[in-house]
């Protein structure tokens, strides 16, 4: 009955005693065992889990919770450091890898009492669009098996039905937004770098939050490409991520990049007047393949908010259909970097051969790393060759500065937040995402997302409408550079005026037949 | 343009990766193909961007040791060590050449 309610209301309930911090983790753990079948976690931390709600539901047994997460369960993607819990980024290369210590954000949950629950699961070092290369199998989409989507399903033969219909979640942060859906953990952390944690969020019809580049520490975050990556935030909804923006937010003196502003957290006012705001809206994002009904969805928000009173106005950001390209080189040219300190000699896989260093190196990172993680690591040293270094990889960099000017002209022309869609479409059946090679998905499925990335800005993609198939279609807000309470404001407003639909999940539990649906109330 | 054998072999020494099959080396030359497009773009008198937060210093603190002393913790994650060391096969020995080395590109 807890499962509907936004962390808020779960907070409220805990403080009040109606439930207990163990009694929730333990409905989590068995809720995470009866949807095992979505493979959304890696590794389920039920030991330590309990322990921790043990711990907390001492601190609200004596009036002294830490804060709004004290006993909230929470899951971290499997690509963020947590001592003693094993850290595999879905790779061979990291299998049983037992990491020393804790991510900063990890750390910052863990200090505010959260209940890690375990690690989710991803593209193979979040490579990907799907969360469907990673060693540990692909993410189902909770969605696959809602009431919602299977009502809209063309019957095939009975036996095919659902094994083979389930769709992808997106990715790379699938699991997190999957755990996030399904209800076993009221947030997860997940990464962004060319859309990771807004694509599954969109996919899975939760809160997607992309933070500001520099605004949280990538400390422990194990890194693709260090000029991008950010951690992300996963919810089911905008003021929950807010919240856990305020716990992770602010400067950290183990990651350089992180801006030494003070942070201030902040709660987000309900606004009600929107005349004052101007909404852009970037024609280029009307991207080709974009779904009619997505296009439709995006069309009806725009006029949302001008019946509202809002300034609306179509803007121009010409580098848009470079962004991907130029990602494509700047990504695989530091992932060629990245990647090297995977060689077996001080953690993770290490291969038999052992003639040479080299050779033994080579072996390590054949038998570790799959063909995609291969495939850019080459891609990548190609550009960075001597003769390919100006032509490609500069090149690139310059690409670059246009994309970000072109954000730079339209936010200084008065344009407040840009208001585009997330994806191009709703999510794929696996059967359908597997046709296509990786590089070509993520190619296809970042070209609205990656801009921001490229930019720095933030970004936040939120739950708007269910597609004709029954599925999730989220839209994404962009916003300036460190004005996330802006961007989470306008999100807040947008969320309110949708009502995005509860998933109706049927969860069958194999030993006691069909189960019925995970409705759940909410608590306020 | 294909990328030839030579710098294929080049890369796989460098990336000490392999390229694994035909595939993988279809794979790079679609990425190149893929990447070319960039050619389009007039970057005239535009200076290359590093780091989105280029107008500002990045925070250097003072040089005091603050952290360490966890040796094993650090050990515990190596698969061959002895005693305080990680052991590394002999060093100085390169890769074999294209010829003496099982890889795909030797039939190429």
């Amino acid at each position: 009955a807890l499962k509907g309610g936004s962390r808020f209301q779960v907070s409220a309930a805990l403080k009040e005693g109606r439930v207990t911090p163990t009694e929730l983790c333990q409905r989590c753990l068995s809720l995470i065992k009866s949807t095992k079948f979505l493979n959304a976690y890696i590794t389920v931390a039920e030991e330590t889990a309990l322990k921790q709600a043990e711990e907390s539901e001492k601190r609200y047994g004596r009036g002294q919770p830490l804060g709004v997460l004290d006993g909230i369960p929470v899951a971290v993607k499997d690509n963020f450091n947590t001592a003693g819990i094993e850290t595999t980024c879905a790779s061979n290369m990291l299998k049983g890898y037992i990491s020393p210590y804790n991510a900063t954000v990890v750390q910052k949950l863990l200090d505010q009492g959260a209940v890690l629950l375990g690690k989710t699961n991803l593209d193979e070092f979040a490579m990907g669009s799907g969360s469907t290369d990673g060693v540990f199998g692909p993410v189902r989409n909770p969605w696959s098996y809602s009431r919602q989507y299977k009502e809209k399903s063309v019957p095939k033969s009975h036996s095919e039905d659902e094994e083979s219909n389930w769709v992808i979640t997106g990715g790379s942060s699938g699991g997190s937004a999957a755990a996030v859906s399904s209800f076993t953990c009221f947030a997860a952390l997940g990464s962004d770098t060319g859309g990771s944690t807004r694509n599954p969020a969109a996919h899975c019809g939760v809160v997607g939050l992309k933070p500001t580049y520099g605004l949280i520490s990538r400390h422990g975050l194990i890194p693709l490409v260090n000029s991008m990556d950010v951690p992300g935030i996963l919810t089911r909804c905008v003021d929950d991520a807010a919240v856990v923006l305020g716990t992770l937010a602010g400067h950290d003196p183990k990651d350089s990049t992180t801006i030494q502003d003070n942070f201030k957290p902040f709660e987000l006012p309900n606004l009600t007047d929107v005349s004052k705001l101007s909404i852009g809206i970037p024609k280029e994002y009307h991207a080709p393949g974009l779904s009619s009904e997505i296009l439709s969805l995006w069309s009806k928000a725009a006029d949302l908010f001008k019946n509202a009173g809002a300034k609306v106005i179509e803007v121009s950001l010409p580098h848009t259909r470079y962004s991907i390209v130029c990602y494509h080189v700047l990504c695989t040219a530091e992932v060629a970097s990245n990647m090297a300190r995977f060689d077996g000699l001080e953690y993770g896989h290490r291969s038999d051969m052992n003639k040479s260093t080299e050779s033994m190196y080579a072996a390590t990172r054949r038998e570790g790393f799959n063909d995609v993680v291969r495939g850019r690591i080459l891609s990548g040293n190609y550009f960075l060759l001597k003769q390919n270094y100006e032509n490609y990889f500069v090149k690139a960099q310059k690409v670059r500065r246009l994309i970000a000017n072109d954000f730079v002209k339209v936010f200084g022309s008065g344009v407040d937040i840009l208001l585009t869609p997330t994806t191009l479409s709703d999510a794929v059946p696996y059967m359908e995402f597997i046709k296509e090679d990786n590089r070509t998905r993520s190619a296809q499925d970042d070209i609205l997302t990656q801009a921001a990335n490229m930019a720095g800005l933030p970004a936040i993609s939120v739950p708007t409408g269910l597609s004709e198939r029954g599925l999730p279609v989220g839209l994404q807000f962009i916003g300036q550079s460190f004005q996330e309470k802006q961007l989470l404001t306008v999100a807040k407003w947008f969320e309110k005026q949708v009502k995005f639909p509860m998933i109706e999940l049927e969860v069958k539990r194999h030993n006691h037949g069909a189960f019925q649906h995970q409705k759940s109330a909410s608590l306020s | 343009q294909k990328v030839t054998v030579e710098v294929l072999d080049r890369l796989e020494h460098l990336a000490l990766v392999d390229f694994r099959d035909a595939e993988g080396v279809e794979r790079l030359q679609k990425a190149i193909q893929f990447a070319d497009q960039l050619h389009e773009v007039n970057t005239d008198g535009v200076e290359p961007m590093d780091s989105v937060l280029e107008d500002r210093c990045l925070y250097l603190r003072e040089d005091d040791v603050t952290e360490g002393n966890c040796r094993n913790e650090l050990l515990k994650n190596a698969r061959e060590k002895v005693e305080e060391y990680f052991v590394a096969p002999p060093g100085n020995i390169p890769l074999p050449k294209l010829e003496e080395r099982e890889t795909f590109l030797q039939g190429f």
